[in-house]
């Protein structure tokens, strides 16, 4: 079972016990346990202010869980459920796919690493095992990073959302009018379908975005012929003038389409994934990863794919 | 679907605004924001601008190599069943090779796979070759590498309908700064392959390359004065390691002996200890040298050239402490790798990216002037010209090659070479 505060300011869940925690009856008291209390301390959280558990209650065979997951999480449940209530305040760290998958029954600890997501009325963010960083460091400082932002995420805000989709004629007009100013800077992302560009979108800033639709998945073109004259005007100028920064994520490819359909880009001045290789070299640098790291909201990169499986599904 | 795709996009969109702002802060924290702005994104349109020109090729060369390459691969196959002794030997089959190796020769398994059964990946054949002194491994790594080069190089590469192939350049595939690039990889082609690459008819190739750009490097960078002094007198460098590896008279150092040194020196720069070294002469050169023989070079390298190994020390103290590595023009890494894996990265860090920022600033002004560069391969750079524009354009590569760079406190003068001709790999010294 579990040990620690009882007015905890994290409830951290690991996988399952290991051969120190199985004779000694105590979580995260080996290796891993060491390297979580490192992890902690660096990320400036006291372990004796946390509460610490595992899923699994019990070691098993041969150390190897895999086999008798998810069976043995849905059978232990019930004293994580005990455990939970009571402590029933604090914000959840899950260390590892194990727990990932028990709580939230999201899969790869990858993908949801550094994510915050609603469970109940707390807050939860999973993260990496602290096993698996005795394996390979180079996600260190990230975990850290993850637990330092875990103390503070029952502040997490994320910016509204004003977002223009599926625009008429009309509002593209409106919306450039409010937001678009010759000195100011936009993040500009393209989304494409085998060779058809289906939309740009532009944000403002980091609430206001608009997406300018071209192409319906199903191949039909969004706009008549009068009006797909003056959208494709408008994003000439967009695009083409200097004094109207832009800043992309991967900023190579979106060029290159956009220019491959005739599209002039000027002002593109900073890319965000070669500016966090300038930072961090040895990191990953996809937009997953740096939402994992700056932004924090749940994980929607695989939205799209979610909603194909349901429609097929259904 | 479609509207969360629509969606999907804002949310990308607005995502890079809130990375932008954090990243931004970083960069600036790190004081690498003015590098970025002045060095790195102006790169990655030059680069983005030399992919979209590609270079050109000669078909009737590829089919041409593509036989050749066709021959040796069956000459290799010959090789490999003859020394085998069956005719029917597979040299692609794992179970044919772990059979010959583990019970026809009798060796004892030196790793295993995932699945526990004996491994005979590259890096196994390797130890294996250093280790037995056998034929079959030599002609058996030589077959993956043709095997390798004719797939990559000769079958699977697109050339568009005006001749040109077209690889993709990454400003961000390197931890230190240097350009990657990728299908086909142009930074890579063997030197036998080069030649199906040229200049457009009626056009000519010039080729710029940084002479022992990284050795001259390291020998700034630690003081070196022995290595600093032959440079600056312009003496053969590679003669002067194989002085010192050998322990022999300036005259008795052949063609062999330096041919060696260049090599061993380039292998231990990364960091290798003896049995890495002993490894990659065997893979790249099948150079059979044992740990002891290639630890007692080192001994005598380190020797002679005392101040290159109390650099290292230096920097490696360093980066232990601190974790981020500075180079020359501004770049940092910072690192995440264990302090006992430091090694290679403390000591090639500085070297590698001060040598990668070099060439990518002389890049950056080279496309300023309007040239049409067609490859950057590490330290050298590639531009197709006109005959017209020849005399002119050699000229004002060579003032940007060797514009006076300060490095390590002093003001360097980094010689460069140039080539020319219509046939990448058969270009000729550049005479006025």
């Amino acid at each position: 079972m579990g040990e620690g505060s009882p007015f905890p300011d994290l409830f951290l869940i690991g996988e399952a016990p290991g051969a120190n925690e199985a004779n000694t009856g105590r979580p995260f008291c080996g290796g891993a346990g060491r390297v979580l209390s490192a992890l902690l301390g660096s990320a400036g959280v006291n372990r004796n202010n946390c509460f610490v558990t595992n899923l699994v209650k019990c070691r098993p065979p041969a150390n190897h869980l895999g086999p008798y997951m998810p069976a043995a999480g849905q059978h232990c449940r019930q004293y994580l459920d005990q455990e939970l209530t009571e402590h029933p305040n604090a914000n959840l760290v899950l260390l590892g796919d194990v727990a990932l998958q028990g709580v939230l029954n999201k899969k790869s600890i990858m993908k949801h690493r550094g994510c915050v997501y609603e469970f109940g009325t707390r807050r939860v963010m999973p993260t990496i095992h602290p096993a698996a960083l005795m394996r390979d460091p180079k996600m260190w400082n990230v975990v850290v990073s993850d637990l330092s932002y875990a103390r503070t995420m029952a502040r997490h805000q994320l910016p509204e959302q004003r977002f223009v989709i599926e625009p008429i004629i009309g509002e593209i007009g409106t919306w450039f009018e409010k937001h678009v100013h010759r000195g100011k800077t936009y993040f500009v992302d393209i989304e494409t379908s085998g060779q058809a560009l289906c939309c740009i979108g532009i944000a403002a800033n980091e609430s206001d975005a608009i997406c300018i639709p071209f192409w319906h998945r199903d191949g039909s073109f969004y706009w008549n012929t009068e009006e797909s004259m003056i959208v494709v005007e408008c994003m000439n100028k967009f695009l083409a003038d200097p004094e109207l920064y832009k800043v992309m994520q991967n900023g190579v490819f979106d060029t290159s389409v956009l220019e491959g359909f005739g599209f002039e880009i000027n002002g593109w001045i900073a890319d965000t994934m070669l500016m966090h290789h300038l930072a961090y070299s040895e990191l990953k640098h996809s937009l997953a990863f740096l939402h994992s790291i700056y932004v924090r909201g749940a994980y929607y990169k695989d939205m799209f794919h979610a909603e194909k499986d349901e429609e097929e599904e259904s | 679907m479609t509207r969360t795709l629509w969606e999907y996009n804002l949310l990308d969109c607005v995502t890079t605004a809130q990375v932008y702002r954090k990243i931004n802060t970083e960069l600036e924290t790190l004081g690498v924001s003015a590098f970025y702005h002045t060095m790195v994104h102006p790169l990655v349109l030059a680069v983005k601008r030399m992919g979209a020109r590609g270079m050109w090729l000669d078909r009737d060369k590829l089919e041409a190599m593509r036989t050749e390459y066709e021959i040796k691969i069956g000459k290799f196959t010959d090789a490999i069943q003859l020394i085998v002794g069956k005719a029917d030997f597979n040299p692609n089959s794992t179970a044919d090779i772990r059979n010959y190796i583990y019970n026809d020769l009798g060796i004892a398994i030196v790793g295993r796979t995932a699945t526990g059964a004996a491994s005979v990946d590259e890096a196994t054949l390797l130890k294996l070759g250093v280790k037995h002194d056998h034929a079959f491994f030599k002609a058996l790594l030589g077959y993956r590498k043709v095997v390798k080069y004719y797939g990559t190089y000769l079958k699977r590469i697109y050339i568009a309908p005006d001749s040109r192939v077209r690889s993709r350049f990454l400003v961000h595939g390197t931890a230190t700064g240097r350009l990657s690039s990728r299908e086909p990889n142009f930074q890579n082609i063997p030197y036998d392959l080069r030649s199906i690459y040229g200049a457009n008819e009626g056009r000519l190739l010039i080729e710029c390359d940084s002479s022992q750009l990284e050795l001259r490097l390291i020998a700034y960078a630690s003081g070196c004065k022995q290595l600093i002094q032959g440079f600056e007198a312009g003496e053969d460098v590679h003669r002067l390691n194989a002085m010192a590896i050998y322990g022999l008279p300036r005259e008795a150092v052949g063609k062999e002996e330096r041919d060696f040194a260049k090599r061993f020196v380039y292998c231990q720069n990364y960091g290798g200890g003896p049995k890495k070294i002993s490894e990659i002469l065997f893979a790249d050169a099948g150079i059979t040298k044992s740990p002891r023989e290639c630890e007692e070079m080192l001994y005598r390298l380190r020797a002679a050239y005392p101040e290159i190994w109390a650099w290292r020390e230096k920097v490696l103290a360093e980066t232990k402490r601190t974790k981020i590595i500075r180079n020359e023009y501004g770049r940092v890494r910072i690192t995440f790798a264990r302090d006992e894996a430091l090694s290679g990265i403390a000591y090639n860090t500085p070297i590698q990216s001060t040598a990668a920022d070099y060439i990518n600033s002389v890049f950056l002004e080279l496309d300023g002037l309007g040239m049409c560069l067609v490859n950057q391969v590490h330290d050298s750079i590639l531009i197709e010209v006109t005959r017209e524009q020849l005399h002119d354009t050699v000229l004002k590569v060579k003032t940007a090659f060797e514009r006076p760079q300060r490095l390590w406190g002093r003001l360097v003068v980094l010689p460069a070479e140039i080539k020319v001709g219509t046939r990448w790999g058969l270009l000729d010294p550049w005479q006025e």
